[in-house]
């Protein structure tokens, strides 16, 4: 070979030594060896799947507890953008119309009936006055209107 | 050991009613020069069980993952000489140590000619553990495992013409340094 050319004198052993009996064994050895390599690398395999179940569980809890309606707030936005502005429309087009609507009809109606009611209730106190009294007061009350000097000829 | 009772193991692995007998076969295969190519790496024996331990323990583990698209043997010396990259990251200090068990067995040997050959084969490793990483792997395996090129591309993943240069330079080196302990 080349290589034993290049380094005439030198066999191509080495000089260390394995153990006695080493080999013997060895392979059943490490069958057993990997086999609980195997089930524990199983095991933990298990383990940190039921770890990743169980946080990304509570992660979403978590997520849903400090975020409950994200859509909330937008919805307030939209609100409060749009209040200011068709509110007001609302209400100058009622006051616009208000006064067209409203003006004539208290001209018309408002004055006729506070002079019916002002009849009205004068009517009302002298009957109510004239229920009170007595028939003796009554009696009086009607000798003293024919007997009553200031009153036309006409009238008596 | 040749490609049909490779494929033959590997169809026994693949198969969960057999994996355990198929890996028992396997291992019995070539258990023998994966010990000796860690062994050179690393130097220590404890390390190097470790090391084959952790190479095996992968072959159950990936076997499934084996396509058979390289040969079975570089295959399981891609996964030791990573496995071997890895401990020589971990632990810092592992050439200290490795310097210290040559050391040692020069300072075992006494002066008879038989003791001279060995002293020669421990200094032979002491130059072989002088060099790069990358260096050295390519020299054990083509110096002592006697594979190809092609072979040590595909367990290393570099270039052909990248590792003449290495296993060129790595012998230059080992040279000089036998030279210079003259």
């Amino acid at each position: 070979m080349k290589q034993q050319d290049e380094f005439p004198g030198i066999d191509k052993k080495l000089p260390y030594r394995e153990p006695v009996d080493f080999f013997e064994g060895l392979s059943e050895k490490t069958l057993q060896q990997a086999k609980l390599r195997e089930q524990r690398r199983r095991k933990s395999l298990v383990l940190w799947r039921t770890v990743v179940v169980a946080a990304s569980v509570s992660g979403l809890a978590l997520l849903g507890y400090f975020m409950p309606e994200p859509e909330k707030p937008e919805i307030q936005q939209i609100v409060q953008e749009k209040l200011p502005v068709e509110q007001p429309q609302i209400i100058n087009q009622e006051k616009a119309k208000q006064p067209e609507v409203a003006e004539i009809p208290k001209t018309a109606t408002e004055k006729v009936p506070e002079t019916i009611d002002a009849k009205e209730t004068a009517v009302e106190e002298i009957a109510d006055v004239l229920a009170d009294l007595s028939d003796e007061e009554l009696l009086q009350l009607a000798a003293m209107y024919k007997a009553d000097p200031f009153k036309s000829e006409s009238e008596q | 050991m040749n490609e049909t009772s490779d494929a033959y193991l590997f169809s026994l692995i693949k198969d969960p009613a057999s994996k355990d007998k198929g890996f028992l076969q396997l291992m019995d295969a070539y258990k023998r020069p994966l010990y000796w190519h860690i062994r050179r790496l690393v130097v220590s024996h404890e390390d190097a069980e470790d090391i084959l331990q952790e190479t095996f323990i992968n072959v159950y583990r990936f076997a499934d993952s084996f396509k058979g698209e390289s040969k079975v043997f570089t295959w399981l010396y891609r996964i030791a000489t990573n496995e071997c990259t890895k401990h020589f990251r971990k632990n810092k200090n592992w050439l200290k140590n490795a310097e210290l068990i040559t050391d040692q067995m020069i300072g075992g040997l006494s002066g008879s000619d038989s003791d001279n050959s060995e002293a020669m084969l421990v200094k032979f490793q002491q130059a072989i553990l002088k060099l790069p990483e990358k260096q050295r792997m390519v020299f054990n395996l083509r110096y002592y495992d006697e594979l190809s090129y092609e072979e040590i591309s595909q367990i290393l993943d570099s270039s052909v013409n990248t590792l003449k240069t290495n296993y060129h330079y790595a012998s230059e080196k080992i040279k000089q340094y036998l030279i210079e302990q003259a």
